[in-house]
């Protein structure tokens, strides 16, 4: 299955051409024939559980006859297409008489243990949940009363097998109740065919294993292994099993009744991944579930916890309808027109260094683009940020050593990648669908991992390596390593000679990263740091994903040096399945620093001084920005603290102001005269606004979004929100200038806007809308005379985005960066720099805290409590600490303790371990209570509001039981 | 013969001497034997022996497939042939011991010793008259958990020629001329199927051993390894050097303690003389061995069910194309054959595929080893060359239904046993029709049943004989019509069983 090649086959008189390895199918499938299959699910591997999708093949064989050998074409006995691998010049036959004899003995089976009454009823199309039935079907197992009802494979293929009344009416009934204590899920296994899809799902593509079967024969059906909660078992809440169920045993509950009246497929704006979701509208314009799009580039049909049951805030009725403008010290209703007026007034005031403006993490590129030209030419001063923006040394970095300001390579390349170094990243969590790669290789036995991180995240469980060093040490650690690998010559010399520069001074700085000095002051052993070092420089092709989540602000620069040099010197970049992904948290943060939403760079990175680039802009505005670099977010909220930012601008409030990432930024805008917030909720920064204005979501729009592997990508607007004047960022900008008499700012589509952004953006002077929904993968959608199976309802032109650079409008995009060469001809090694000791704690907080969260702590019992109906997992939580700082404080093994920081505080237990760093004490939680809370938060948008596991200061003292 | 080889082979004659040099009481301490009360037999054997201070050696051996007979006890003086006492109690135990060992008469009719002046013979019973022990050759024997008297009865000696004298190819040569089938029920040529694996270049190759052996009522697997493990340790290192793999597992049913424990006692002692681990014998080939329990099911006997048992999931089969022999145990090209048909492999080295072939009939080479269980006068375990009439296993050795009114019926899911109503008179051949030898157990149902064989679900209501439906039985082949005869001979048995079905 390695090569694949051209491969033609015959299938119902039809040429299809496939490619070796595929299995009939599949390629029945990509001709649009329509197979009735239940088990198979495009992804996973074949399981011929179900037994539905039989073909016959027709072979020629030779037969006596009167005497004369004759050539004769026969059919061979009906075999499974899910598992029958295509070989050239094969003719298979998919509607004999034999196959549907088959199919329907078959589908009676299958239908024996399912409610079936309506199935079998030529009815079934016509009958509501009260009508007084004749065959006397239990309204209880009625279709029509099926949360899946209409988006049922099951009933899909029933249809078009035209199974009728001969059935039995009764089945056998497993009489199971229903479970619906776990978050988010109800799963009602009476309703499961046992097709395997759901278990297949989650050990062979989410790498969980949290489901299996369970039981034996006639009573096999799926369940936990232990016959525990998910919240125990290991479930990250991924939702991929509900997704791919064919029938109603799993189900989301949030609108579980609810039926969808129109799909429609946009972006998710959760985190920077960039899945493609298509999105169920009810007739009351509610977004009721997020299908994963199986065809999209980024996210391959996988979701997670926050694309898959974070949608419900685009319908929170808490939700801004009207603009508000503060009258009286209150905030009260008014209209657009009156409450712009009184901005463009206001904002006139402040034009230069009093005014500041920020994008919201999850702002369009065409958003972000307005927000900086309005800044920019409007207000003339370069003050503009995006509130995401705690780590701009994560990707900027980049710029310095590769020469593009983002990550090298594509996502699911890292499922052919030989080994994947983690750095201080919690990617189940925060970029959750990158992880599932990752995993998958891992688990399919291709890829090696090593995770550095102080944390217990999940990925440290399925790391081969994990190095656990200091929280503040990461650079010492990847010094060590990069100098053991140039010391051993497990360095790649022809790549370092050819492409890159500078491996003399590299060698020179890395002498104080001997692996004695690294292994003291990092806490891990030198040992483990040579395998480390030889498994990342041996095992190719290797990539690197980071976050640097324990790492300082002003360290994080030299420790992306760090990691590009290892991936220069043994030749991981420009390579498939190489390269770095710096992990920002900003949905969008990745375009919004293209299109120049930053105080010290224009569109397109290009600089504020005399460049040629500067100049095209300025012809293109109409007008030049100012030459100065402006306030970043940290410096503007700073600056607002201090009173010279008088005045914000700031779109969005998903970001924690009080996190401490940025400082006590709520005090500071307190002190604004003048704060425009434009959100959908009345959030904590709008309270303190002077007028807030009601934004749309990003269901709510139209624009585009730049992932994590530079994939600009379409937003589609899914719903128009009733009774409500929300509108998009783009259009309020727009209109502002208008008000303020700017020229430069006549849009009438985000589509415009972003024409606009290609003539001064050369990395994306090739894209357009235009092409963007051009440019796609069509997937069958089977033909009218065809009954519509369930299985492609989704199924249409599925936009694949474009991957920048792309200069040319019909030249192609760049999935990987630097395959022919750098920007400036070679790649810069740059001399490492021990950082000097950062001062983490305080004399208050004298321990350093490391929190950490996994799906399941194999080694601990974990107790579930009922309480509302819901489980709740209970459990006393561990405080590893080192036994010299145990003696410290007095404390012995199982002590009750009681961790306090800023303003938080935690019961645990002691638990005193070697394996601890001294001075840092570590506390690991589990998925599943987060799952609990997000389920039961009153929180219109709990999702944006989940905390990061920030290392930090706390102190720790005993308390009585 | 290779330097360590031969090391082996004198100290496992020096210590066959000081075994021989004492009188040996030996206890037959399989399944079957325990089932019969053997473990009590052999505590009060032993106390015996130490009450009256005697000199003589106590040892367990595995089944010698009197199984009707247990628990068995035989006396060796230095010497002299075993004297076989049948169905021993604790209580006659002191008698037996006094008469025997202290008064060195005999005092009781014995069950029989091989050529002693007086007593039937041992090979003239009945039950071992038709047989041809290759597999069970050391049955009941050798002391399973002595790897020196399985050597000093030329064990590993096939390992050792094949080593020192054999390439690969040979191995694999003499193992497909032999026309061993897989006796795992699919009579699928070994030798082609080892060459499948010979021919895969992956680095890492896997030998799976199928012991699961979940049947209802058969039990020849269990009795080699816990009668004779060495034969099928040997059976797998011959089978890895052939094929060019380097690691075995032997998947045995979780539950069966005595097979287990003596197979892992077996590996290890295997590995400390050398014949598992790095360089086996001194020569270049490394292979490795071990042990795998999986959970009851009897559906981890499916070979590819197995493979997901080995590791550590959920034992459900696998769908094929990739076939074991590309993608096996974990994503690693593997060979599994039944147990028995491992076990046959070291005779087959020793003497050469043709003296194999010679066995049994044409197209079905060898013996089978058969278990006649149920309400037959004798169960037990026989092992008689191919071709033998069921009949005569069954009336003859077998002594026939207990109650003279039952039916017989043959077990496993593909061994297709031709067999049929006695009251036929047509006695069915064990060649089969080609794809009739696995493994098995032969039963007789207690009771009439109407229509002939029918099967299984009457059989499990009467709760002795699970038995399979009748479809199962395959068509006889038409060649041996001679000795069969009788009317309607030449259509197929299928047919005939339902006419007669339809007759009754």
């Amino acid at each position: 299955m390695t090569s694949e090649e051209q491969i033609n086959i015959v299938i119902d008189d039809k040429r299809v051409q496939t490619r070796s390895g595929a299995v009939a199918l599949e390629a029945a499938i990509e001709a649009g024939i329509y197979v009735p299959y239940l088990c198979y699910h495009p992804g996973m591997k074949p399981f011929a559980a179900c037994r539905l999708c039989l073909v016959q093949e027709e072979v020629e064989v030779e037969v006596e006859q009167d005497g004369e050998t004759v050539r004769q074409r026969q059919l061979r006995p009906a075999t499974a297409s899910c598992t029958l691998p295509v070989r050239e010049g094969m003719v298979l036959r998919t509607a004999t008489d034999n196959v549907r004899e088959l199919q329907h003995g078959v589908m009676e089976m299958l239908i024996s243990e399912h409610p079936h009454g309506c199935l079998t009823c030529h009815r079934v199309d016509l009958c509501g949940p009260t009508d007084i039935c004749q065959r006397h079907v239990s309204v209880n197992d009625r279709c029509v009363t099926c949360p899946k009802n209409e988006r049922c494979e099951l009933k899909e293929s029933v249809r078009f097998l035209g199974m009728d009344l001969n059935s039995p009416l009764s089945y056998k009934t497993r009489g199971l109740d229903l479970e619906v204590a776990d978050p988010f899920y109800d799963l009602d296994y009476n309703l499961c065919i046992v097709c395997g899809r759901c278990v297949r799902v989650c050990d062979e593509v989410r790498g969980d294993s949290a489901i299996t079967f369970v039981e034996r024969a006639g009573r096999s059906l799926v369940g936990t292994s232990r016959g525990t909660s998910l919240l125990q078992s290991g479930c990250e809440f991924c939702g991929a099993c509900i997704d791919v169920c064919p029938v109603g045993a799993l189900v989301e509950r949030e609108h579980k009744w609810d039926k969808a009246v129109r799909v429609e497929r946009t972006v998710c704006s959760q985190c920077p991944v960039g899945c493609q979701l298509n999105l169920e509208v009810n007739k009351r314009e509610k977004v009721i579930r997020a299908v994963p799009e199986i065809q999209a580039p980024a996210n391959h049909g996988q979701a997670c916890f926050r694309g898959k049951f974070g949608m419900e805030y685009v319908n929170h009725r808490d939700r801004l309808k009207r603009p508000l403008i503060r009258r009286d010290g209150e905030l009260q209703e008014t209209t657009w027109d009156e409450a712009l007026g009184y901005i463009a007034e206001r904002l006139r005031e402040y034009k230069g260094e009093q005014f500041a403006a920020v994008a919201s993490a999850r702002s369009t590129n065409e958003a972000a683009y307005l927000l900086q030209k309005f800044t920019r030419t409007v207000m003339e001063t370069n003050s503009v940020d995006m509130d995401s923006n705690g780590r701009p040394g994560l990707t900027r970095a980049l710029s310095d050593t590769l020469g593009y300001a983002a990550s090298t390579n594509s996502i699911w390349e890292l499922e052919k990648a030989g080994c994947v170094l983690v750095v201080d990243a919690n990617v189940t969590e925060e970029q959750n669908v990158v992880a599932v790669p990752v995993k998958k290789a891992v688990r399919a036995g291709t890829a090696k991992l090593i995770v550095i991180d102080a944390r217990e995240v999940e990925l440290t469980h399925y790391a081969h390596i994990w190095l656990r060093p200091r929280p503040d040490t990461t650079l010492h650690l990847l010094g060590g390593m990069l100098r053991y690998i140039l010391d051993e010559a497990l360095a790649e010399p022809g790549f370092i000679e050819e492409r890159c520069e500078g491996l003399d001074e590299l060698r020179t700085s890395l002498e104080v990263f001997d692996l004695d000095a690294v292994s003291r002051i990092t806490g891990v052993e030198a040992e483990r740091v040579r395998e480390a070092a030889t498994m990342f420089a041996t095992t190719g092709p290797a990539s690197i994903l980071y976050a640097l989540d324990n790492v300082p602000q002003e360290q994080q620069p030299m420790n992306v040096y760090a990691m590009t040099n290892l991936a220069l010197v043994t030749g991981n970049v420009g390579r498939p399945s190489t390269g770095l992904y710096a992990l920002h948290r900003g949905t969008n943060q990745q375009g919004a620093l293209d299109v120049g939403c930053v105080p010290d760079l224009l569109p397109g990175y290009q600089q504020m001084d005399e460049s040629p680039g500067q100049h095209a802009i300025q012809a293109v505005w109409g007008q030049r920005a100012p030459r100065t670099p402006g306030l970043g977010i940290r410096d503007a909220l700073t600056a607002a603290q201090e009173g010279t930012i008088k005045s914000m601008l700031l779109l969005g409030d998903s970001i924690d102001y009080s996190s401490g990432e940025l400082g006590d930024g709520y005090a500071a805008l307190q002190k604004l005269e003048f704060l425009v917030v434009h959100d959908a909720f009345l959030g904590a920064a709008a309270q303190l606004a002077d007028v807030v204005l009601p934004a749309a979501t990003f269901a709510e729009e139209d624009g585009t979004y730049t992932n994590l592997e530079r994939r600009v990508q379409l937003l589609k607007r899914v719903i128009t929100a009733r009774n409500s004047e929300a509108k998009p960022a783009w259009w309020l900008l727009s209109s502002l200038a208008h008000l303020m008499n700017a020229p430069g700012f006549e849009y009438s589509s985000p589509a415009e806007v972003f024409d606009e952004i290609a003539q001064v953006t050369p990395i994306y002077a090739g894209i357009s809308h235009g092409r963007l929904v051009r440019e796609a993968v069509v997937t069958l959608r089977p033909d009218p005379g065809n009954p519509q199976p369930t299985q492609m309802l989704y199924s249409d032109r599925v936009s694949q985005g474009i991957q920048w650079p792309c200069p040319d409008a019909d030249g192609p995009a760049t999935p990987m960066l630097y395959e022919s060469g750098f920007p400036d001809d070679k790649a810069n090694l740059m001399p490492l720099e021990a950082p000097a000791a950062t001062q983490l704690t305080t004399d208050e907080n004298p321990l350093l805290f490391v929190p950490g969260r996994v799906l399941a702590q194999w080694d601990r019992e974990v107790e579930v409590i009922r309480t509302d109906g819901m489980n709740h997992i209970q459990r006393e939580e561990l405080l590893e600490l080192h036994p010299q700082d145990a003696a410290a404080l007095d404390l012995s093994q199982g002590d009750a303790v009681e961790v306090s920081g800023k303003g938080w505080h935690v019961s645990a237990a002691a638990y005193i371990t070697e394996a601890a760093h001294p001075g840092v004490v570590s506390m690991t939680t589990l998925f599943g209570e987060l799952a609990a809370r997000l389920e039961t938060s009153e929180d219109p948008d709990p999702m944006s509001k989940i905390s990061g596991l920030r290392v930090c200061p706390v102190r720790v003292k005993k308390i009585a039981l | 013969m290779t330097e360590a080889y031969g090391v082996l082979v004198e100290s496992a004659r020096g210590h066959q001497r000081t075994l021989e040099s004492k009188p040996r009481i030996r206890v037959g301490t399989a399944i079957c034997g325990q089932a019969a009360g053997a473990l009590e037999v052999l505590e009060a054997l032993r106390r015996e022996v130490a009450r009256r201070g005697l000199d003589a050696t106590v040892s367990e051996v595995g089944c010698l497939g009197l199984c009707y007979a247990e628990p068995l006890v035989d006396v060796q003086f230095p010497g002299e042939s075993r004297m076989f006492y049948e169905r021993v109690t604790p209580d006659k135990l002191p008698p037996l011991v006094e008469a025997h060992l202290v008064s060195t008469s005999i005092p009781m009719a014995t069950l029989g010793a091989p050529g002693f002046p007086g007593i039937p013979d041992l090979y003239d019973l009945p039950m071992m008259l038709n047989q041809v022990r290759i597999a069970l050759r050391n049955a009941g024997h050798i002391d399973p958990t002595d790897l020196y008297e399985y050597i000093a009865v030329g064990g590993y000696l096939a390992l050792d020629k094949a080593l020192s004298a054999m390439t690969p190819e040979a191995v694999l040569g003499e193992v497909t001329t032999s026309g061993l089938k897989g006796r795992g029920g699919a009579a699928f040529s070994t030798g082609t199927k080892w060459g499948f694996l010979k021919g895969s270049q992956a680095p890492e190759k896997y030998i799976l051993c199928n012991a699961e052996e979940g049947d209802p009522g058969a039990f020849n697997d269990k009795g080699i390894l816990e009668s004779d493990p060495h034969t099928l340790i040997e059976g797998m290192i011959l089978a890895g050097y052939a094929t060019g793999a380097t690691y075995g597992y032997v998947f045995i049913r979780h539950g069966h303690e005595g097979p287990i424990e003596r197979t892992q006692r077996a590996l290890e002692q295997a590995y400390e003389a050398g014949l598992l681990g790095r360089n086996i014998l001194g020569s270049d080939f490394s292979f490795d061995a071990e042990v795998s329990l999986v959970g009851e099911s009897y559906v981890s006997g499916e070979e590819t069910a197995l493979m997901e048992a080995i590791e550590g999931k959920r034992a459900m089969p696998r769908y094929r194309p990739p076939f074991p022999a590309a993608v096996g145990v974990w994503g690693k090209p593997s060979n599994i054959n039944n147990i028995k048909t491992l076990a046959y492999v070291p005779q087959i080295v020793s003497n050469g595929g043709e003296w194999f072939a010679g066995i049994g009939v044409e197209g079905s080479a060898g013996t089978a080893i058969l278990c006649l269980s149920g309400n037959i006068l004798r169960p037990g375990m026989v092992e008689v060359p191919m071709g033998l009439s069921l009949r005569t296993v069954v009336e003859e050795m077998g002594g026939g239904d207990a109650d003279r009114q039952g039916e017989v019926f043959a077990d496993g899911r593909a061994p297709g046993w031709g067999a049929e109503r006695r009251e036929t008179g047509h006695g069915a051949g064990l060649q089969g029709d080609g794809r009739g030898r696995g493994h098995s157990g032969v039963g007789r149902d207690y009771r009439r049943r109407r229509g002939g064989m029918r099967g299984g679900h009457d059989a499990a209501a009467g709760g002795l004989l699970p038995v399979r439906v009748v479809w199962q039985v395959f068509p006889l082949p038409p060649r041996d019509h001679s000795s069969a005869g009788g009317p309607g001979a030449d259509v197929p048995f299928r047919e005939r069983a339902v006419r007669s079905g339809a007759d009754a």
